[in-house]
């Protein structure tokens, strides 16, 4: 990959990363509330296909990462480094956990049983929520670095 | 309780996949950085392979192992508060990994 298709690949990677987190806010509302609607489920899928988009940007850059970032990354500062390392695990939950926010609520709606639906819908719920958080946390963890390393 | 039907238990295999994965991942990172001594990232020029992402699939695999339990457990005619249980329990899991072991 050239230098210049990498800063682009960087920048469309870090433009999702946030626009994926915004659509994971903006789902909690819909999440939250105990109706279970197909426009629900709509936001959920917007917002679990946002995450995932900009995690596989993200996996695209690995291997540019590897080979001139990382090791610059950890001379310059090793506490900048290991903040990155964090982020990555945090990304890869949050992006697992937006679909499974998706999987429950959908066999939430699917379900005959009030009582499994009640369970369904709080298991979204955590989902959405501990996904929301995470990519949040995620974000601002590589923005620090991006501003601090200035990559 | 009626059984649920295939379709939902296959949602809520997807649903204790995704904590599987996320559970495996924690205990993967835990593992390689309480067992196995790494380089140090600022002397590391370069790596073949990412270790990142050999955990991820890693951890995916397991997810999938995971997932045929979920679609097992889903098929009793009980309520399903063990997912809450399991989506909280990998999340910790992960989040204790993330500030101890990153």
């Amino acid at each position: 990959m050239s230098p210049d298709t990498l800063h682009l690949v960087a920048q469309a990677h870090a433009v999702a990363a946030w626009l994926a987190t915004a659509a994971l806010l903006a789902a909690l509302p819909w999440l939250i509330r105990p109706r279970r609607d197909r426009m629900t489920l709509a936001v959920g899928a917007v917002a679990a296909l946002s995450v995932t988009l900009a995690g596989g940007l993200g996996v695209l850059l690995e291997a540019a990462y590897r080979a001139r970032i990382r090791q610059r990354l950890f001379v310059q500062s090793p506490s900048l480094g290991w903040l990155f390392e964090r982020k990555e695990h945090l990304a890869f939950a949050a992006i697992v956990l937006a679909w499974c926010a998706l999987a429950a609520m959908a066999a939430s709606r699917l379900t005959r049983e009030p009582e499994r639906a009640v369970d369904l819908q709080k298991v979204a719920r955590l989902a959405g929520i501990a996904a929301a958080a995470l990519a949040l946390a995620a974000s601002v963890m590589a923005a620090i670095v991006a501003r601090r390393a200035h990559f | 309780m009626s059984a649920p039907r295939i379709s939902e238990r296959i949602l809520i295999a997807v649903v204790s996949g995704g904590a599987a994965a996320i559970l495996a991942y924690a205990i993967l990172r835990g593992v390689e950085r309480a067992f196995y001594t790494e380089p140090n990232p600022a002397l590391l020029i370069w790596s073949d392979r990412s270790a990142f992402l050999w955990r991820v699939q890693e951890s995916l695999y397991a997810g999938g192992l995971g997932a045929f339990g979920g679609y097992a457990l889903a098929a009793q005619r009980i309520r399903v508060r063990w997912l809450g249980a399991a989506i909280v329990t990998a999340v910790s899991a992960l989040v204790l990994e993330t500030l101890i072991a990153p």
